[in-house]
């Protein structure tokens, strides 16, 4: 979803839940692999949550469940469509997202182990996000990505309970191109907040 | 809105109702006539209005209070009225706004739909499914699929569209910024908005 932001830090997270996915991944045969979702950069690696094993999938329920605990404003109404482990590569500067579902969802991001530096064209903000906090990121604006070794991180992306229902896997898996009156001009834009 | 069929058909339309909702379409057709043309497809859709009127000044309130009262837990989004004439088809297309995937698209045929064709594709986008939509009903179409019709008879087709919208879902996403707007780039077959 946009906002008037690259990133936001939502909150912090108690080190023992991320320890704990961490741990489970490098016990797990399934590892993340590349992807043509772009949760962390377009080049990111991907373990989905319906690949995980039983244990790790556990550990990252305990997470989402954690943020869902603190009640955030922005995640009103919301629940999972996607939950993955990415490992994301540096890149040159990402493409867009195109998905309609990374229009209207929210992109969650944990860092679990290392960490990543976030900066857009966009904006004049350069971030980085480190492990012990939940970050909101802005998926509608084009960004690069410089990561340190060993970085990963649990991506949680999710919509609203009824748009998850009511659109059609085709309609938030296709392409949605940036309207022309989308996001121009950051100063004039109106910033898209939850309402319902 | 999606469903498992491509068309349902919901419930009776009493004859005077659609005769007096006939007579005041060709009344419109005589004055204002339609405000959208796609090829030879009419149209009048509400959704081309800053102010939509009334449905009624087109079609009476006799058929507007009549398909309201079937749906009790809906408030009537927007409507088109359409004209397809005789040996004209619609393109194939799918509903592609926001909006359209809440909506109930309830359309009840007024006249006209001996040999109108309707089809739309099944699960292997291959497949054409064929069905009949006679006057005398109203029927619930899923526009969430790619879909088109055929008028192969004497008369033209005239129709009248309701869109239905749940009210705690109406009210939910009354102000989302993309309720009006198409959110599928491409799909299926030859795209058109509505």
């Amino acid at each position: 979803m946009y906002f008037k932001n690259l990133v936001e830090v939502l909150h912090d997270i108690p080190a023992y839940l991320t320890e704990e996915v961490a741990e489970s991944l490098a016990k797990s045969k399934e590892q993340p692999s590349s992807d043509f979702r772009r949760f962390l950069g377009v080049k990111n690696q991907v373990l989905g949550w319906r690949k995980m094993e039983v244990d790790l999938r556990i550990s990252t329920m305990s997470i989402q469940q954690f943020i869902m605990s603190q009640q955030n404003l922005c995640l009103k109404n919301l629940v999972q469509y996607e939950t993955v482990i990415a490992i994301p590569t540096t890149e040159e500067v990402s493409e867009l997202s195109k998905r309609y579902v990374d229009k209207i969802g929210e992109l969650i991001v944990v860092v679990l182990q290392g960490s990543l530096t976030i900066q857009s064209p966009e904006f004049d903000e350069t971030t980085t996000l480190t492990s012990g906090f939940v970050y909101r990121i802005n998926n509608r604006v084009p960004s690069s990505i410089t990561v340190a070794d060993g970085t990963i991180a649990l991506c949680l992306l999710m919509i609203d309970f009824d748009l998850k229902h009511y659109l059609k896997e085709w309609d938030l898996q296709g392409n949605f191109l940036r309207q022309k009156e989308e996001h121009k001009v950051i100063s004039d834009v109106i910033e898209e907040k939850v309402t319902y | 809105m999606y469903m498992k069929i491509p068309m349902q058909q919901l419930f009776t339309v009493p004859k005077e109702i659609l005769n007096d909702a006939r007579q005041k379409i060709l009344n419109m057709e005589a004055t204002e006539g339609y405000s959208f043309k796609l090829q030879a497809w009419k149209r009048v859709d509400s959704y081309a209005f800053n102010s939509p009127p009334d449905l009624s000044k087109y079609v009476g309130s006799d058929l507007v209070d009549y398909v309201i009262s079937k749906f009790p837990d809906d408030v009537l989004f927007g409507w088109s009225l359409s004209l397809l004439p005789s040996k004209e088809k619609v393109i194939e297309h799918t509903d592609r706004m926001f909006f359209h995937r809440f909506a109930k698209r309830i359309i009840v045929p007024i006249d006209g739909t001996k040999d109108v064709l309707n089809w739309s594709y099944d699960n292997d986008k291959k497949t054409r499914r064929y069905y009949l939509m006679p006057e005398g009903f109203a029927y619930q179409l899923n526009t969430a699929i790619t879909h088109g019709l055929s008028n192969n008879g004497p008369f033209d087709r005239r129709a009248v569209y309701f869109d239905m919208i749940d009210q705690r879902l109406n009210t939910k996403f009354s102000s989302h910024p993309d309720l009006k707007k198409v959110i599928l780039q491409q799909n299926t077959g030859v795209i058109h908005v509505l």
